[in-house]
């Protein structure tokens, strides 16, 4: 396992088409991961959905989420008359410019299944967006629950340890 | 004051209350690695109690979604299984009451929500058996603010114990309306929401409810035409089910609406776990407000059950 505990050094691996792990204080009191337990990558590698179901274990027709900061939302989804999206309840629309740009997060009917981040609802995760959209301008990041099929969503860092999991970069920001 | 709400139903979870603040919310599932497991007589050892709950609760709520009956769910009624975890608590003073799965979904959902006042809905495979045995609430229609919580409407559904054996006793129902209590009920033997998405998912080949989200996203394909891999006809079949169950929920939507004509909705229950027609509500009804509760599912049992009892007084 590969601690890391710079941001930057975090969205270079994603940039490296690396699966990331985020691990952070406790883990989500919903079903969504959020950012405290989640598995990110890279949204605009069009391969990313064939890639993170095979490793995941899940059927290749599934779609998979994002993470999308607050401030750049309505330029990428059509959020109709929603402000945000913090708890990940909608698939909203997908903009020309999400399908052009990360077409590993629209789902064949241009949907997308999308939590809007902010600063003062999850810093160290708005940051890493942030940093990832000052490199490559894409202000979102793919994200699956850290977890494979048929399981729950790990709680313990132990889990990442005593499990044979695939994901080997884990991002613990200080 | 330490309080604990607990669910006892799957996704068993705990919520940990200090004083009036939410401090926490942990899934035993997520530390016994079983998913969506739930505790019975034999098995019912929170090892997120074990981890996480180091004092004696002043107080405790339970919350499931109602195995009262020991003639249905055998020695692994509700009651038993409390018996259990009061052990593993020290035996501290607790409320349960079976009756009141949905009310528990909406103060979840309210106690997430921005509103100070809103109608909210409930949909989920099937919850409380209130008034009858065997009749589980699937569908109900609230009023919620700070401090009131008022049922207006309910659909039970007898459609489970159908399922289970096609010879239950009570046989096929119509739907009967009666007005108990100042809340209309209905009665009846039909499958919608979540619990149709159980069945059409066994249907499918996939596993019931636990797979909904496999039949959400298969249905999206349904305009692809035969572009993929796939059996159109489970395609098919799971986009007429996602339709089915929008026009449902447009039916209550708008029967709420009637009621108080207030614009905020709160959606709770596991049914609400379905994005993709979530926004569809929001698409179709601009000038209603939608708060999704976050945990929708039963998880949130356990904060709806300690609200209940110490917030709104039991009283809904």
């Amino acid at each position: 396992m590969n601690i890391i505990k710079n941001v930057n050094k975090a969205v270079d691996l994603i940039l490296q088409q690396k699966p990331l792990v985020i691990f952070q204080g406790s883990s989500e009191w919903g079903p969504r991961a959020l950012g405290n337990r989640s598995i990110l990558f890279d949204p605009r590698n069009k391969n990313a959905k064939d890639i993170v179901n095979k490793f995941k274990q899940r059927e290749w027709w599934r779609p998979l989420a994002a993470s999308v900061l607050l401030e750049h939302a309505h330029d990428w989804f059509d959020l109709a008359t929603l402000k945000e999206s913090p708890y990940m309840t909608f698939a909203v629309g997908a903009k020309k410019k999400a399908i052009k740009h990360t077409p590993s997060i629209v789902h064949v009917d241009n949907s997308c299944r999308i939590q809007t981040v902010t600063l003062d609802q999850n810093k160290n995760y708005y940051n890493l967006i942030n940093v990832f959209y000052k490199k490559t301008n894409v202000p979102l990041l793919l994200n699956t629950s850290f977890n494979l099929a048929g399981y729950p969503i790990a709680e313990s860092i132990e889990d990442i340890t005593n499990l044979d999991i695939p994901f080997k970069d884990v991002y613990i920001p200080q | 004051m330490n309080y604990l709400g607990i669910n006892v139903s799957h996704e068993a979870s705990v919520a940990y209350f200090k004083n009036k603040q939410l401090v926490n919310v942990w899934y035993e599932d997520r530390y016994n690695y079983k998913k969506h497991w739930e505790p019975t007589v034999k098995d019912s050892f929170y090892f997120s109690i074990l981890k996480n709950i180091h004092f004696k609760p002043d107080f405790v709520c339970y919350g499931s979604y109602d195995k009262r009956n020991s003639e249905w769910y055998g020695k692994d009624n509700d009651e038993s299984v409390i018996a259990e975890i009061q052990e593993q608590l020290g035996n501290p003073s607790y409320y349960f009451t079976g009756s009141e799965h949905h009310v528990y979904h909406v103060l979840c959902g309210k106690y997430f929500s921005p509103f100070n006042e809103a109608m909210a809905i409930v949909i989920d495979a099937g919850g409380a058996q209130t008034h009858k045995p065997g009749y589980q609430e699937m569908q109900s229609i609230y009023y919620v603010n700070n401090n009131f919580v008022k049922k207006l409407w309910c659909h039970y559904s007898c459609r489970s114990f159908l399922e289970l054996d096609g010879t239950w006793k009570h046989g096929y129902a119509p739907v009967v309306v009666k007005n108990i209590n100042g809340t209309e009920c209905e009665f009846s033997a039909l499958s919608v929401g979540a619990n149709e998405f159980n069945r059409v998912g066994f249907q499918l080949g996939f596993r019931g409810g636990k797979d909904a989200g496999k039949v959400m996203g298969l249905a999206a394909y349904a305009d692809s035409k035969n572009k993929y891999d796939l059996d159109y006809s489970k395609v098919t079949r799971a986009k007429e089910l996602q339709e089915e169950t929008f026009d449902q929920t447009c039916k209550l939507i708008e029967k709420a609406h009637k009621y108080r004509n207030l614009n905020n909705f709160i959606l709770s229950g596991g049914y609400f776990l379905n994005c993709t027609n979530n926004f569809k509500y929001v698409k179709k009804y601009p000038h209603l407000n939608f708060f999704v509760d976050p945990i929708a599912w039963d998880g949130g049992i356990s904060i709806g059950a300690h609200l209940y009892y110490h917030e709104y007084n039991k009283k809904c």
